[in-house]
């Protein structure tokens, strides 16, 4: 596919609406139009499910005294969002060429901890000691207590080891970028792929979205246009604060371009093997 | 670990009494019973070597 698509006139066009940037909400909304439904869902999905972070993926225990289970608490580990922005660095550990994981594909993460005192010890996300710089759990400023792992009585103690890898959602969801897509189109429901559920009156039950703004409303004496298609796609991209929501966006759009045309290429490879008659080429988007 | 285990060196297991939490070392054969309060549940103890998870 041509990189200029979408700087055409007749590409996909995104509309920027919303940047949210702060410690309780980092969200990018937009309006992608001049594209279908099936693109901007595969947006949706990449952007869910293919846009690599870094997430634990081994823990090792030296000890556990806690009343957590080890397999308990390596879920959780797993779980816990760490910086991103840095992943580009990091290979992935089936490609890289050691033999179990090395520096290159893997960051190590030790949590050592013991209580002491007669109160309850609580070992968040602020106990875990990263050997990258940046790759490290998420933190939101110097108040951010972190993300609570466990508590420990007096005299328990939990002394592990985290191997953090790099991977991506269609894995493990620990590894999804995203903490929330929102997506939405067609708010009036005026392609009826929706049926709402009424007592006496839709108007009044059933509210239009914000985003109903940008739309113009259905008559009451309109005819239905069956042949109509969607056109603007709004979505709200949220993260986990492993990457910046706009990275997400721009890493899915790049990875959705990639493999359309891994496609564009094989399909006309095939074509000139069988001298297939000349056809107007593929765009990918539609 | 080292080497072949030895068959005749045989390392007592050491459990712990559920009733009295004394530290039990029981031999293979030998009636399950705390030597201090005759409690008859045992429990086995963590090892010591590293145990590995999957974070999944």
């Amino acid at each position: 596919m041509d990189a200029t698509a979408f700087a055409q006139e007749t590409g996909p066009t995104i509309t920027l609406l919303e940047v949210k940037d702060s410690p309780e909400t980092r969200s990018v909304s937009f309006i992608l139009s001049k594209t279908d439904l099936a693109t901007a869902n595969a947006l949706r999905r990449v952007m869910i499910a293919e846009v690599p972070t870094m997430a634990i993926d081994l823990v090792e225990f030296e000890s556990n005294t806690s009343v957590l289970t080890d397999e308990f608490l390596a879920h959780r580990l797993g779980l816990i969002p760490l910086n991103s922005e840095q992943v580009g660095t990091i290979t992935y550990t089936r490609e890289c060429s050691c033999q179990q994981y090395c520096p290159q594909c893997s960051v190590e993460l030790h949590l050592n901890v013991r209580c002491t005192e007669d109160h309850t010890r609580e070992v968040t996300t602020r106990d875990l000691v990263s050997s990258h710089t940046s790759i490290a759990p998420v933190l939101n400023g110097p108040n951010d207590r972190g993300i609570l792992i466990a508590k420990l009585r007096k005299g328990q103690e939990i002394n592990l080891r985290c191997i953090a890898k790099k991977g991506t959602a269609k894995e493990h969801a620990k590894w999804s970028p995203c903490a929330g897509v929102a997506f939405e189109y067609d708010p009036h429901n005026r392609l009826r792929h929706t049926t709402y559920w009424i007592e006496d009156d839709v108007k009044s039950e059933w509210p239009v979205s914000a985003n109903g703004r940008f739309e113009p409303e259905v008559a009451e004496d309109e005819p239905f246009d069956y042949n109509a298609k969607p056109e603007a796609f709004y979505m709200t991209v949220e993260g986990t604060g492993a990457l910046d929501p706009k990275e997400i966006v721009t890493t899915g759009l790049r990875i959705l371009q990639a493999k359309l045309s891994l496609v564009q290429l094989l399909l006309k490879e095939i074509a000139e093997e069988r001298g297939a008659v000349a056809r107007p080429p593929m765009n990918g988007f539609h | 670990m080292d080497g072949a285990p030895a068959r005749q060196q045989r390392i007592d297991v050491t459990y712990t009494c559920g009733e009295c939490g004394a530290d039990n070392q029981i031999k293979p054969r030998e009636p399950i019973r705390c030597k201090d309060c005759g409690y008859r549940i045992m429990y086995k103890k963590r090892t010591k070597r590293m145990v590995q998870f999957e974070a999944r």
